[in-house]
């Protein structure tokens, strides 16, 4: 049965995120820009909204504001659903076809189409199983609770939330190789990415909360850095930088809105090192899919037709670059010279 | 006879490529049914809204005194359903021709004849047929909860879900059994309500995942969409959307509509561009299954 190395995973994870600091910086960006942008938008909105809506007329406005509001953070968020589709195939790209490394591994084809789909199908299935679960659950529960006794609900309703949330990550593991493979396969891979994991889980649940150990460890220390440093700012006298306290409580959003008005420099610096972060992180939870992914491959992939497909092959939803889906470990430097970034 | 469901769901894509002017018809189509409809309901609805803010302010004491709303909402109803019914089946008609017969390409595919009057029929039995099987189930369902309040027997609760859930199930496996109906009928060109059972015979699995597929997949493009769509009507100067989300009063939602008629248009507008690649996109893999799967002996 083939199997999968945690450490070359983790490994091959901080390889990318070393060897490719600017990927990772907007690979960040990708996930902290949007979140930024809707604050942009809504300060400034906030701002002009009275301090009280009692009146009819000042309601009124603060209800439109809303809406419009409303409209472009839905917006954003949408663009950030995009966004994340693009950011995980291109994590997944620069693991898997590491060639193809232009515009930091972001492309926008079908490749994203089809992480973006299995994503959400993956995403909806975990949410309507946790649901209809936790519906039995609790209806069982209750019963137990008024037939036998309240010591055995609870004990029973600790126990089996335990054990869902055992099969949840179980399920969460398994399902965790179909985005790479589809990206791999150039083709949804739902049965194969499935297949693969098949003997793994554990060692992919493993992997799981390694990374996001490791994830929430550098978090940790960022954070840790940023408070010492908050600290030692206040001490300085830095407050009174801040301004009058009366006047913030009067209107914050006013006094938040001049403040980082008056100090954009540092909010683009914040920015920037935000990004390099929440990069990093991206990384450390992505990537290591994407490697157990290739690392489990070979073995376990379906048989691919041999012959690599001409550039004028039929179905046009295949991205033009033909080489066959065993051949990506053994790309050889002929290969990406032919090839290139083209994509 | 064997089956791609991958291949199946990119269907519609591959029908647009090969008839881009399908999206312009079926635009077309549904602005002009998306006004039919609203001008067939406008007027009702107006009243019926009318009406429950009267009642509202007047206290109403029994259930009588909604009767004339009822009786309003149901003369509108039997106008609106068969109009409904009628353009639903034109519409998924105009899709399977598409896919089926690609060479009949005049209208975008659209007709009014003999097939879409065989497919209207089709669909009402078979909807009518899942509601009735769903609703057994749910009757069940409510049943086993009654018996547990009456009996007080807690278990019946968890039993009434479960079998809810089960009707569910049922529903789903109904429905993707007789997913082929539509084209079933457009290609046989004669009325054949459970053909679609014999075609689906072991293939649950695959046409339920390409039917999933294609759902997100439709989901996907529509968010393209509105990325794109969005920004271009806030330029336009278009916020009919917000004005109507600010209305607490449902009688102006009417009157509202009706003063800003050109906003309107564009909203229905984009509306219908949504609808029509939706339609393109969800159905379109249906035929193609089809097509992979009826013996080839069939014309």
């Amino acid at each position: 049965m083939p199997r999968f190395s945690i450490g070359k995973a983790i490994g091959d994870a901080f390889d990318l995120a070393i060897k490719r600091p600017i990927s990772v910086l907007v690979w960040g960006a990708a996930t902290v820009v949007p979140v930024v942008a809707s604050f942009a938008l809504i300060l400034p909105a906030m701002e002009a909204m009275p301090a009280n809506g009692t009146e009819a007329e000042s309601q009124a406005a603060m209800m439109e504001a809303m809406s419009h509001m409303q409209a472009q953070t839905s917006l954003v968020s949408l663009a950030q659903y995009l966004l994340m589709a693009m950011l995980y195939t291109a994590i997944f790209r620069a693991i898997i076809r590491p060639q193809q490394r232009s515009f930091f591994s972001m492309r926008l084809g079908m490749d994203e189409l089809r992480v973006a789909v299995a994503g959400l199908a993956i995403g909806i299935g975990v949410w309507v199983a946790v649901v209809v679960v936790a519906v039995l659950l609790g209806l069982l529960i209750y019963a137990l609770y008024a037939s036998v006794g309240p010591q055995t609900a609870i004990w029973t309703g600790i126990g089996l939330g335990l054990l869902v949330l055992l099969a949840l990550l179980w399920g969460l593991a398994r399902t965790s190789l179909i985005a790479p493979a589809s990206v791999l396969m150039r083709d949804f891979a739902f049965g194969p990415g499935w297949n693969m994991a098949k003997g793994q889980t554990w060692a992919l649940v493993g992997l799981m909360l390694l990374s996001w150990l490791i994830a929430t460890a550098i978090q940790l220390v960022i954070s840790g850095a940023v408070i010492f440093g908050i600290i030692t700012f206040a001490g300085a006298g830095g407050m009174e930088m801040l301004g009058d306290p009366a006047a913030w409580e009067a209107n914050p959003v006013a006094m938040m809105s001049s403040l980082v008005r008056a100090n954009w420099p540092w909010v683009i610096v914040g920015s920037v090192v935000a990004s390099w972060i929440v990069g990093l992180v991206s990384v450390l939870s992505i990537a290591p899919f994407a490697s157990a992914c290739k690392q489990l491959a070979p073995g376990s992939a379906p048989p691919v037709p041999a012959p690599p497909v001409e550039p004028s092959a039929p179905a046009p939803e295949q991205e033009v670059e033909p080489a066959p889906a065993e051949a990506h470990h053994e790309t050889t430097a002929t290969d990406a010279a032919t090839h290139g970034d083209h994509t | 006879m064997t089956f791609s469901a991958t291949e199946a769901v990119f269907e519609g894509f591959r029908l647009v490529r090969r008839k881009p002017s399908v999206l312009i018809w079926w635009t077309l189509a549904f602005f002009v049914i998306l006004a039919i409809c609203g001008a067939v309901v406008a007027a009702p609805m107006s009243a019926i809204f009318q009406q429950l803010k009267a009642l509202e302010e007047s206290n109403p004491t029994s259930i009588e005194e909604f009767q004339p709303v009822f009786a309003a909402y149901a003369g509108m109803m039997a106008v609106f359903l068969p109009l409904g019914l009628l353009f639903n089946a034109v519409a998924y008609s105009a899709v399977a021709r598409g896919v089926l017969q690609p060479t009949k390409g005049a209208w975008g595919y659209l007709r009014l004849g003999g097939d879409e009057l065989r497919v209207l029929l089709v669909n009402l039995v078979l909807s009518l047929l899942l509601m009735a099987v769903y609703l057994a189930f749910v009757f069940a369902g409510f049943a086993a909860f009654g018996a547990g309040q009456a009996m007080n027997a807690p278990f019946m609760y968890l039993l009434g879900a479960v079998v809810m859930l089960l009707g569910l199930g049922v529903l789903i496996w109904l429905a993707v059994r007789l997913s082929l109906a539509v084209p079933l009928v457009i290609d046989g060109k004669k009325i054949n309500f459970f053909g679609s059972f014999r075609l689906t015979k072991g293939k649950f699995w695959p046409l339920s995942g390409m039917g999933i597929l294609a759902w997100l997949i439709s989901v996907v493009i529509t968010i393209l969409f509105s990325l794109v769509a969005q920004p271009l009507m806030l330029l336009v100067g278009s916020d009919l959307q917000a004005q109507m989300a600010q209305i607490s009063d449902p009688s102006e939602l009417i009157p509202l509509l009706q003063q800003n008629l050109p906003e309107l248009a564009v909203l229905l507008l984009t509306n219908a561009i949504s609808t029509a690649l939706t339609l393109a996109i969800m159905t379109a893999p249906f035929s193609a299954a089809y097509k992979q799967l009826k013996p080839s002996s069939a014309v």
